[in-house]
C-alpha cells in the first residue's frame, strides 16, 4: 500500500532536499580532500641527470 | 587462381574453429563476445513507482555532486622559474644508453620528455641493433615508473638507512674475512668489463671472495661445445644474409635466442620483393612451435631427444657427398651407424631430400644452426656438420659472442651450497639476481641461505631471494645508471643515466665501491661514473686512434652510444677429438619435457610489468600465463582438453600446470615456458604462470632444458588460459573458408611468382563507388606491410603500448576480448593440425577512406582528415559502439572501464606510473572508443617542423611509433599521393592487396603477399 502525500508535502520535501543538495555541493570538500592527499603522499620529484650527454644529433 | 593451397585446405585460427566447434561458429557469428553486448533486461529491473523514482533521483543527484564525481587532482601546471639547460618544454630530447633486460646489450636511444623518459627505441648507431630493440626493451620503461620498486635500504624489511647498512655490511665483511669465511657474491651474467674490474677489485680487498654466475636462461650449453670444438667458449655470429639455406635445429634464432633482433634484420634481407629476389631457404627441425618455425618454408617436427641423431644422419648423407675436411675412418665410423631413412616416415622422403640436396648443392652457403637448449653434443655435431658443408665462411669471428665471467657449473654452485651449510660462508651478496628463484631446488640453495650469517640482496624490488635475506638494497634502474658492456667483438657500448634516481636506491657497482674503500663516508653519486670514466680511458680511448682528447671522446662516445674498436680475429682450427670422442645420444620412447625461454618477460625478470605480460604469445596468443603445450594426439591420448590441468613427474621433482593444445607440437612432446611463477614479486607478476624451474635439476641429463624420462597424466581441474586469437574474429559462418575465398591471407610461392608475377591480380574486378569520391591533394597517409618480412614478433605492439599509452586491461578483462592493443598480430593455421602452415598478419586500424565507422557516428567522433586520417575526437565520444560494431577488421577498442585506476592486477594509476605517460597522447578514460591513429602526434610534430623550416612536408618526415620498432622494416609509412614514396610503390606492387578489398572501403593499409620459397608452385 502505497503512502500517501500531498502535493504541497512532496514539492516542500523536494524543495529541501534541492537546497541541501546546493549547500553540499558548494562545500569545498575536493579542496579539503586534496590537502589531505598531497599532506600524505611524498611528491616525486623528478630530476635531470647532470652529467647525461644530450644527443646533438638529429635521431 | 589466386591461392595455392590445396582447395581441400581451409585456413583456422585454433583447433575448435579447424573442428567447426559449435562454440566458435557461434562466436564468430557474434562478434562481440557473449555479455559485451547484452542491453539491460527491462524484465529484470524491479518496478518503480513515480514517487520513489523522483526519491532516488533528488538523492542520487545530491550525492553526485558531493561524491561520486571521478575527480583527481592532478596538480597544477607551473612552468620553470629556473628552467634546466636543455630542456625545451614540448620537445623531447634524446640519450644513447646500453639496454641491461638481458644479456644482448642493445644499443639504445631514449626519448625524454622535461626530464622524464618516455620512450625505449633502438640506437641507430649500433651496430648490431642497428636501431631496433625486442619488445621487452620497448617496455622496460615501465619498469622505472614500477611503484613496487624498493624505495629505500630495508633490513629485516624494517626501513633503514645507507649509513647504517654500509656501516654494518663493512663489519660484517670484514668479519667474514678475519673468521676466514667465504664471501659469495652471486651475480647473473656480466657483461660490462667495468662492472667485472669492480668485482675483481672487491676480491682485491676481501680474498675469501668467490663470485658465482648464473643466469636461467644462457648459451652455456654452445659455450661449452665451442670449447671442445675450437679452444674458445666465444662463439661466431653468424652471416644469416649470406646463407641460401639455413636449418635450424630447435633454435628460435628469430624469435627468443641469440641476438635474435639482429638476426631477424640479417635473415630477412633475403626475403625482399623489391628488386633484385634473391630468397634464402629455411628449414626448422622443432619438437615445439617457434616464431622461427612458423616462419620456415619447410617445418619438421622432430623434439629436441631425437635432434642427435638427426645430425649424424645429415652428416652420414652429406660427408658421403664430399667434405671440405679429411674425414679418417674413425670419424667415419662414428657417423656411419646413423641413416637419414629413419626420419624419412616422420619428415617425408621428399622434405628430407630436398634438404640434402639444399644443403649439398650450397656448400659454404649455407648454415646448420642448433638452439641453445640442445646438448652440447649436438652442438658439437651441428659444427662438425658445417665444417664438412665448408659453412664456415658464414661465421662473423669480428662479431663474436664475448664471455666475461664464466657461467658457474653445477659443481661450483653445489660447492657454494655445501659451504653455506657447513656453516663456511659468512656473508652472500645477491648482485642484482635471483638465484632462489632461478636455480633448481634440489641444490638446497634456499635452505643452505638460511645457515649463512648475512645475506644482502642487491635488486630493484623485492624478490624471491632479497626475501630469504637480511637485507634488501634498492638498486637503480637501468635509465638511473652508468655502465658499459662489451658482449661483441669490437663493440664496446655506454650506458648513461637519463634521469637521476627517483628513490633513495644506488647504483649497485658504487656500493661495492663503499665497501670495498671501507667507509660509508666514501659514497658520492660520481663514485662509480669516475670509475668508468677511469676505466674507459685506460681500457678504450688509450687504444684509440684518434685526435681527440679524453674527455672530448668520452662525451663523444655518451652521445653515439657505442665505441668501435679494432680488434684482431683469428679462426680456430676445429678439434677433430671433440667429434671423435661424444657420447652418442639416443632418442627417448618416453615423454620428452622441453624447457625454454618464453617471450617476454625474460628469467621472469619482467614479470611485474603487465605491459609484457599483455602482449599475446606470438604462437598461441595466451596472455598472462604459460602451460604445457602439446599436441593434438597427445592430448587425444592424455584425454585432455586445453585448460585441463596436467601433472608432470621428472624424476622427484612435479609440476601441475594447464595443459594447451598447440598444433604442430612433436606427439609424446611437452614444451614449457621458463620465468613465469614468481611469488615475490608485485602485485602485476605476483603468480601469474607456473614455474618450471621445479621441473630442472643440478643433475643434468644431456642439457638442463629438456627431460626424457617424464611422466604425464591429467591431474584434475582446469585452470583457464585466456587467448586472444579467437577474439575479433571476423565473420565466416556464411561464407566457408572465409579468410581463402574472400583473401584475407593471401600467399603464393617464389616460383609461382618467378613465372607469373602478377598472379595475385589476375582477378581482380573494377569497384564501384556510389558516392562521390573524395579527391586528396595534399598528402594522403598510408601504410604498407611487407607480409615476408613480418616475423609476429610483436615489438611493434609493443612500442604502440608506450607510444600511445594503452591500458593494461588485466588478464579477466583479457578473458571477455576486452584487450585495448591497437595493433592485434593475427595468426592463421591451414593444412592439418599436426602439420599445420601459418600465416601471421598485423591487423590494425585500415584508416578507410569510406570508413564505415564514420557513417555511422551519432556524435561524429570518428571523421576523416583531409590527409587521409580516420580520426577518433575522444571528447565527442558518447561510447555507442556502434562504430566497432560496423567496422570489417575489428580493430576498434572501447574503454569499457577507466583501466588506469579500477584493476588491482592492470596497470594502475598512481602519480609515478602517470609519469610513464606520453604527454603528446591523450589518456582515455571510460566510455570512449580508440583505434590506431597512425601516431597522429608524430604527423603533426614533423607537419610543424615542416612550418617552422618553412618547407613542404613529406612522407618520410614521419615514421610511426610501429614502423621505427619493426626489427625487419616490414612496416612502410608515407605519403601515398607522392608517387616517389616507398609507399606509393608498394601499393603498386604486384604482390599487393588490400584485406577485405570488395567492400570497396579503400583502406589505406596495403600488404605484401607472403611467398613461400619450396620447391613447387603449391605451398605445401
Amino acid at each position: 500500500m502505497t503512502k500517501k502525500i500531498d502535493r504541497r508535502s512532496f514539492f516542500s520535501t523536494f524543495g529541501k532536499g534541492a537546497i541541501i543538495t546546493a549547500v553540499v555541493s558548494a562545500l569545498p570538500t575536493k579542496f579539503i580532500s586534496s590537502i589531505d592527499r598531497v599532506s600524505k603522499k611524498e611528491k616525486i620529484n623528478i630530476v635531470i641527470h647532470p652529467s647525461a650527454v644530450k644527443r646533438t644529433k638529429k635521431v | 587462381m589466386n591461392d595455392f593451397r590445396k582447395s581441400s585446405d581451409k585456413l583456422w585460427k585454433s583447433l575448435k574453429d579447424y573442428n567447426e566447434d559449435p562454440e566458435i561458429l557461434n562466436a564468430k557469428n557474434n562478434e562481440f563476445m557473449e555479455g559485451v553486448t547484452d542491453d539491460f533486461d527491462s524484465s529484470k529491473l524491479s518496478g518503480l513507482s513515480r514517487r520513489k523514482f523522483l526519491a532516488l533521483l533528488s538523492a542520487s543527484a545530491a550525492l553526485t555532486a558531493t561524491a561520486c564525481t571521478n575527480y583527481r587532482d592532478k596538480g597544477e601546471i607551473i612552468p620553470y622559474n629556473k628552467k634546466p639547460d636543455d630542456v625545451l618544454p614540448g620537445v623531447a630530447n634524446y640519450y644513447a644508453s646500453t639496454c641491461n633486460g638481458c644479456s644482448q646489450s642493445c644499443g639504445i636511444l631514449v626519448k625524454t620528455r622535461e626530464g622524464r623518459p618516455i620512450k625505449i627505441d633502438g640506437n641507430p648507431d649500433h651496430p648490431t641493433s642497428k636501431g631496433k630493440i625486442c619488445a621487452k626493451g620497448q617496455a622496460s620503461i615501465l619498469n622505472l615508473y614500477d611503484p613496487e620498486r624498493l624505495t629505500d635500504p630495508l633490513v629485516l624489511r624494517k626501513k633503514t638507512d645507507w649509513k647504517s647498512v654500509d656501516g654494518e655490511i663493512i663489519n660484517a665483511l670484514n668479519n667474514s674475512q678475519s673468521s676466514g669465511k667465504e664471501i659469495a657474491i652471486v651475480t647473473g651474467e656480466i657483461t660490462s668489463p667495468t662492472t667485472k674490474k669492480v668485482l675483481n677489485d672487491f676480491v682485491a680487498k676481501y680474498p675469501n671472495t668467490k663470485i658465482y654466475s648464473h643466469s636461467l636462461i644462457n648459451d652455456q650449453q654452445r659455450r661449452d661445445a665451442w670449447m671442445y670444438s675450437y679452444g674458445t667458449d666465444e662463439y661466431p655470429a653468424v652471416k644469416w644474409n649470406d646463407a641460401n639455406i639455413i636449418l635450424a635445429l630447435d633454435a628460435d634464432f628469430l624469435g627468443s635466442e641469440g641476438s635474435y633482433i639482429e638476426n631477424m634484420r640479417k635473415h630477412t634481407q633475403r626475403r625482399e620483393t623489391n628488386g633484385k629476389i634473391d630468397f634464402n631457404r629455411l628449414y626448422v627441425a622443432e619438437g615445439r612451435m617457434s616464431v622461427t618455425g612458423m616462419l620456415a618454408d619447410y617445418r619438421f617436427r622432430i623434439s629436441p631427444d631425437s635432434q642427435y641423431e638427426f645430425v649424424m644422419a645429415l652428416i652420414n648423407e652429406l660427408s658421403s657427398r664430399g667434405s671440405s675436411i679429411v674425414l679418417d675412418s674413425n670419424v667415419k665410423s662414428k657417423f656411419g651407424k646413423y641413416s637419414s631413412s629413419k626420419f624419412e616416415s616422420l619428415i617425408g622422403k621428399d622434405k628430407l631430400n630436398y634438404l640434402i640436396n639444399d644443403l649439398n648443392t650450397n656448400r659454404s652457403k649455407s648454415i646448420v644452426y642448433a638452439g641453445d637448449t640442445l646438448p652440447k653434443e649436438v652442438q658439437i655435431a651441428v659444427n662438425f656438420l658445417n665444417e664438412i658443408l665448408g659453412n664456415t665462411s658464414l661465421y662473423d669471428y669480428a662479431n663474436s659472442f664475448k664471455s666475461l665471467v664464466k657461467h658457474s657449473s653445477t659443481e661450483e654452485i653445489s660447492q657454494l651450497v655445501d659451504s653455506m651449510n657447513n656453516g663456511k660462508v659468512g656473508t652472500v651478496i645477491h648482485f642484482d639476481s635471483n638465484p632462489v628463484f632461478t636455480l633448481p631446488e634440489d641444490f638446497g640453495y634456499a635452505s643452505a641461505l638460511k645457515k649463512a650469517a648475512l645475506v644482502v640482496s642487491l635488486s630493484e624490488t623485492e624478490n624471491e631471494s632479497s626475501a630469504a635475506g637480511n637485507y634488501s638494497l634498492p638498486i637503480n634502474n637501468q635509465l638511473e645508471s652508468w655502465g658499459d658492456a662489451y658482449v661483441r667483438g669490437g663493440i664496446y657500448s655506454l650506458q648513461q643515466p637519463v634521469i637521476a634516481p627517483i628513490f633513495n636506491s644506488r647504483q649497485k657497482e658504487a656500493v661495492l665501491l663503499t665497501w670495498i674503500a671501507g667507509n660509508s663516508s666514501t659514497f658520492n653519486e660520481d663514485i662509480y661514473h669516475n670509475y668508468l670514466m677511469n676505466s674507459f680511458n685506460a681500457d678504450i680511448f688509450s687504444k684509440m686512434d684518434t685526435l681527440a682528447d679524453a674527455k672530448t671522446f668520452w662525451y663523444s662516445a655518451l652521445n653515439d652510444g657505442v665505441v668501435n674498436i679494432k680488434e684482431k680475429v683469428q679462426p680456430n682450427k676445429f678439434n677433430i677429438a671433440a667429434f671423435n670422442n661424444l657420447n652418442d645420444l639416443s632418442s627417448s620412447k618416453d615423454f620428452t619435457i622441453h624447457l625454454h625461454n618464453n617471450y617476454f618477460i625474460g628469467d621472469g625478470k619482467f614479470a611485474n610489468n603487465g605491459w609484457l605480460q599483455e602482449i599475446p604469445h606470438p604462437v598461441s596468443k595466451v596472455t598472462w600465463d604459460n602451460y604445457a603445450a602439446i599436441s593434438p594426439s597427445t592430448a587425444k591420448n592424455l584425454n585432455v582438453d586445453s585448460n585441463d590441468l596436467l601433472h608432470i613427474k621428472v624424476g622427484n621433482r612435479n609440476l601441475t600446470l594447464p595443459a594447451f593444445i598447440q598444433p604442430g607440437l612433436a606427439d609424446k612432446f611437452i614444451s614449457i615456458e621458463l620465468g613465469y611463477g614468481r611469488t615475490v614479486i608485485g602485485e602485476v607478476g605476483k603468480e601469474v604462470g607456473f614455474n618450471a624451474v621445479n621441473l630442472m635439476s643440478k643433475s643434468v641429463q644431456s642439457s638442463p632444458f629438456f627431460f626424457s624420462n617424464a611422466s604425464v597424466s591429467k591431474a584434475g581441474g582446469k585452470h583457464e588460459l585466456v587467448s586472444t586469437q579467437e577474439q575479433h574474429a571476423l565473420d565466416d559462418t556464411f561464407v566457408k573458408d572465409f579468410h581463402r575465398i574472400r583473401k584475407i591471407i593471401q600467399e603464393g610461392t617464389l616460383e609461382k611468382y618467378k613465372k607469373e608475377p602478377n598472379f595475385l591480380h589476375e582477378e581482380k574486378e573494377k569497384l564501384f563507388s556510389i558516392t562521390n569520391e573524395v579527391k586528396y591533394t595534399g598528402n594522403k597517409w598510408a601504410m604498407a606491410i611487407d607480409l615476408n618480412k613480418c616475423t609476429n614478433c610483436q615489438v611493434c605492439v609493443a612500442s604502440c603500448n608506450v607510444e600511445n599509452n594503452i591500458a593494461v586491461v588485466g588478464k579477466e578483462q583479457v578473458s571477455k576480448g576486452r584487450v585495448m592493443q591497437w595493433i592485434r598480430l593475427d595468426r592463421y593455421y591451414s593444412g592439418i593440425p599436426d602439420e599445420p602452415i601459418v600465416s601471421n598478419q598485423p591487423m590494425l586500424c585500415q584508416h578507410c577512406d569510406n570508413a564505415p565507422c564514420e557513417n555511422v557516428c551519432p556524435v561524429n567522433a570518428t571523421n576523416h582528415s583531409p590527409d587521409g586520417l580516420n580520426q577518433m575526437v575522444y571528447n565527442r565520444c558518447v561510447g555507442t559502439r556502434y562504430c566497432s560494431n560496423n567496422c570489417p577488421y575489428k580493430v576498434r577498442r572501447f574503454n569499457f572501464f577507466n583501466y588506469r585506476d579500477d584493476f588491482a592486477d592492470s596497470y594502475y594509476e598512481n602519480d609515478l606510473t602517470a609519469l610513464v605517460n606520453n604527454p603528446e597522447v591523450t589518456v582515455r578514460s571510460r566510455g570512449v572508443m580508440e583505434k590506431c591513429s597512425f601516431c597522429v602526434q608524430r604527423i603533426m610534430e614533423a607537419r610543424s617542423d615542416a612550418i617552422r623550416d618553412n618547407r613542404t612536408l613529406k612522407g618520410s618526415d614521419v615514421v610511426t611509433a610501429c614502423q621505427q620498432a619493426c626489427p625487419t622494416e616490414a612496416i612502410t609509412f608515407g605519403d601515398a599521393n607522392d608517387p616517389t614514396s616507398p609507399v606509393a610503390k608498394l601499393r603498386d606492387h604486384n604482390l599487393s592487396y588490400h584485406v577485405l578489398e570488395e567492400l570497396n572501403v579503400k583502406p589505406n593499409v596495403t600488404y605484401i603477399a607472403k611467398l613461400r620459397n619450396t620447391h613447387s608452385e603449391e605451398i605445401l
